[in-house]
């Protein structure tokens, strides 16, 4: 039961349901008996964090374990915080309401490198010494995972255990090998020394980095023997028989995702040269339409949901697509389920569907072009033509809409104000074909929202080795767009290019910028992520005070014979290949997608050879 | 389709979920123990509820009340406790289900039960007497003009019907009965905060229950 304190401030913050637990879905046990015991955090706000897939799939995992409790912790409110600090109340976690430095684990997912300075201020706020080699104990391990640990350097000197990949098999090893520890009275020495042994398990702490005199690596290299030269990341290879939780935690305040989620397929076949996801998640793995089904079938029963919505990163390239949809529409007709389809694309349906799918979408309509013009999408591979667009635009306003929202990104590799210019034009065209099409929706004007986010190279993309444009060149580009569009109808917004570097920064840096974190930290930076809270003095001065220069990580072209600071990290991607890709990309020349012919990437020497984009073709 | 009155409490964590929350938690907690539940039939058809009052973020209560409609009328009130009861969240608990006998606007007070954790009980009851029998309690609140909204200071004494102390070692209870008419209704959190101020006392702890709902001629409502 949480503390007498927590309880008295409750009743003056804003929605405290956030920090009081005991949701349908929560799990509570009984402490005397657990051993083990795993507060997982989510460096955002409970909003944020509780619509998280992953979240839930390990934390149904981990509470299925004998003798392991894992609960969950969010970073507080800014009020919330004022008064915890005010009175010296430590972060808790939800279900126990006890003080996070009580726990075994301290788990982060970093979904996002934005939330990096927010894994410090939730360790400040419970107490917990921030640095790895200040926590000498076996207790309080950090163990970190998430797309953002593909490059974890930047935060290598705060955490103990970082977990690269898929959870699902992993993490369980993880907390086995520690109970052991814990019951043989093991330093926290030998117990990372035995972790590192597991496959997927990085150990920032045995390894060492070498620079050259330019700032630029030499090597990162292991310091003892028994650690890797490479760590691999962890796959699951069959995702029909993974770990998949029956409920998730329904909670009482809405989240920004409020809805059962069921996971359609991991990987992607697409390979668009600028999205991390599209090859970090790789290899391409299905589940069966009868496991999803299944499994939605089972989290509706148990959450009480009313909305249901498959995830992937791009459902409509699911092999068994129509199968799936025919028996879900129904069954969710019948449950009175609303079935939520995001990134769906729906060109190439058969008409029956199709009729049926149009009772189902509501929502607003979404289309994701990222380029302005034909050379440019064939540039960053994403294989979507003009035409394609038009023709989806016309079949929604044909059937009633007059909203379309476009995304587009811009600084990105090889671009040219031309371009840019071309977002205007696009959209423009869209206009003109609304009042073209004689069925259009009567006494309605057409709105185009144009959503322009700056490019930022992530490791293990085509473009890792590219630079982002600077603040001075997007601020340029963002007057070409701006001067080029003509209509009323279309609106542009952009994100501040300011967000741009300190991303770009924390995405390709190197572990100096452990330094400079822990100063924008103490300069006060926080929730980075979000707009009204971002400190750019504070991550200048930060950078400033460590003698980091920002530009060299975010806008310089990396050539190939660099060595990466993610070099000892094997994502399964050949480098060789993403090099191909990067070649063709600056010869705007497509690739096709790995459904229509294998790229050799790489991916399924760790799933034993699968890869469903070959064998589900 | 058949519309049956449910008596609950909302007690613990409960207190903290908000009364749009709530509509939530009851809707999923309806579809999870598979009631039969009727729906609106406008264009989006939307589940029936009605409740009697809202409920205050951070009170507890023994004694809330929430109207829903069934499709089977045959459907038994027993069987719809229980299955409710197994997939609520702890806290809210269904006491009782009938039909509904009065309405809404039949409410007339309340009684709220606030229990204080505090050092010196008889010192503090003394100063809270002092103020609750005093001329007046003033509380800002948000007033409307038309169009405009102000902060305005109202007077709340003039909503307790009547007070009474309890003590146990240093918990001391204060009990009151207070108007709940549906334009004129006693909001007890606003209430502690303003006697906490004006009797000048801290407290290690405070938790305000609401513990019956009765009629003008102070009948339970129903």
């Amino acid at each position: 039961m949480r503390s007498k304190e927590i309880e008295k401030i409750l009743p003056f913050v804003q929605k405290p349901a956030r920090y009081t637990g005991g949701e349908p879905g929560s799990v509570v046990k009984d402490k005397s008996d657990v051993d083990v015991r795993f507060g997982f955090c989510f460096p955002d706000l409970y909003e944020i964090g509780m619509s998280h897939l992953g979240m839930k799939i390990l934390y149904g995992l981990l509470n299925e374990m004998p003798g392991v409790w894992c609960e969950r912790c969010f970073a507080p409110d800014l009020d919330m915080e004022n008064i915890m600090r005010e009175k010296n109340i430590p972060l808790f976690a939800l279900e126990s309401g006890d003080a996070l430095d009580a726990f075994d684990f301290i788990g982060f997912t970093l979904q996002y490198e934005m939330s990096y300075t927010n894994v410090l201020h939730m360790l400040s706020l419970a107490g917990i010494p921030l640095k790895s080699a200040d926590r000498k104990g076996l207790n309080n391990i950090v163990i970190v995972g998430g797309p953002c640990v593909c490059n974890p350097e930047p935060i290598a000197d705060f955490v103990d255990v970082v977990c690269l990949g898929e959870g699902e098999e992993l993490l369980p090893e993880v907390v086995e090998l520690y109970r052991d520890c814990k019951n043989s009275g093991d330093s926290k020495d030998t117990f990372l020394q035995k972790a590192s042994a597991i496959e997927g398990v990085y150990i920032p702490a045995f390894y060492d980095v070498a620079y050259h005199d330019d700032g630029t690596l030499k090597a990162v290299l292991p310091k003892y023997d028994f650690v890797p030269k490479t760590v691999k990341k962890r796959v699951v290879a069959d995702l029909d028989n993974m770990y998949f939780p029956q409920s998730f935690v329904v909670p009482f305040v809405q989240a920004v995702h409020d809805r059962a989620t069921a996971e359609v397929f991991r990987g992607c076949i697409r390979g668009c040269r600028f999205c991390q996801a599209g090859f970090i998640y790789r290899p391409i793995r299905e589940k069966s339409a009868a496991v999803i089904k299944a499994q939605s079938e089972a989290l509706c029963r148990n959450t009480g949901y009313e909305e249901l919505s498959l995830c992937s990163l791009s459902t409509s390239d699911y092999s068994e697509i129509e199968p799936l949809l025919n028996d879900l529409i129904s069954t969710c007709e019948e449950k009175k389920v609303n079935l939520s389809l995001p990134s769906l694309r729906v060109d190439n349906f058969s008409d029956n569907l199709a009729e049926k799918l149009a009772r189902v979408r509501r929502s607003g309509l979404t289309f994701a072009p990222e380029a302005g013009t034909q050379r440019l999408r064939d540039a960053i591979n994403k294989n979507v033509t003009e035409e394609e667009l038009m023709n989806t635009c016309r079949k929604a306003f044909e059937g009633g809409w007059s909203l379309v929202k476009l995304y587009f990104m811009m600084g990105l590799p090889t671009e040219t104000d031309e371009d840019v210019a071309g977002i205007s034009a696009l959209a423009d065209k869209v206009v003109d074909l609304f009042y073209s099409i004689p069925d259009k929706p009567k006494g309605k004007a057409v709105s185009i929202n144009v959503s322009c986010a700056s490019f930022i190279p992530k490791p293990f993309t085509p473009f890792q080795w590219e630079a982002a444009n600077d603040s001075e060149t997007l601020e340029r580009k963002k007057e070409v767009l701006l001067s080029a569009n003509h209509s009323k109808r279309v609106s542009i917004s952009y994100n501040n290019s300011t967000d741009t570097l300190i991303e770009a920064v924390l995405a390709k840096g190197s572990r100096r910028l452990c330094d400079v974190l822990l100063k924008a930290y103490e300069n006060g930076c926080k929730f980075d992520s979000w707009d009204e809270h971002f400190n750019f003095e504070g991550w200048m001065k930060a950078f400033e005070a460590c003698g980091v220069d920002p530009k060299f990580f975010a806008n310089r072209r990396i050539p190939f014979d660099e060595v990466l600071p993610w070099d000892h990290i094997d994502y399964s991607v050949r480098k060789e290949y993403l090099m191909r890709e990067n070649i063709k990309a600056h010869e705007s020349k497509t690739s096709p997608n790995c459904r229509q012919q294998c790229a050799a990437c790489g991916a399924d020497k760790l799933s034993g050879g699968v890869c469903h984009a070959r064998s589900k073709a | 389709m058949r519309e049956v009155r449910l008596e609950y409490t909302k007690l613990g964590n409960t207190k903290y979920i908000s009364h749009l929350d709530l509509n939530r938690v009851f809707f999923r907690a309806v579809r999870r123990a598979e009631i039969p539940l009727w729906f609106t039939e406008g264009y989006n058809p939307k589940p029936y509820f009605k409740y009697a009052q809202s409920l205050p973020l951070g009170v507890e209560s023994e004694c809330e009340c929430v109207d829903i409609r069934l499709t089977d009328d045959n459907y038994s009130n027993s069987l719809l406790k229980e299955k409710l009861n197994a997939v609520l969240p702890e806290g809210i608990r269904i006491l009782r289900v009938h039909e509904p006998k009065m309405k809404a606007n039949d409410i007339y007070a309340a009684v709220y039960e606030i229990a204080y954790e505090v050092e010196h009980p008889e010192s503090v009851i003394k100063k809270m007497d002092t103020v609750l029998s005093g001329d007046a309690l003033y509380v800002t609140k948000k007033v409307k003009h038309g169009r405009k909204k102000s902060d305005e200071d109202v007077d709340i004494l003039p909503n307790v019907i009547t007070y009474a102390f309890e003590q146990k070692e240093n918990i001391l209870l204060l009990k009151i009965l207070a108007t709940a008419e549906q334009n004129n209704t006693l909001n007890v959190f606003l209430f502690a905060g303003a006697l906490e101020k004006k009797a000048d006392f801290d407290y290690a702890m405070r938790n305000i229950r609401k513990r019956c709902v009765v009629n003008e001629n102070y009948r339970y409502f129903k």
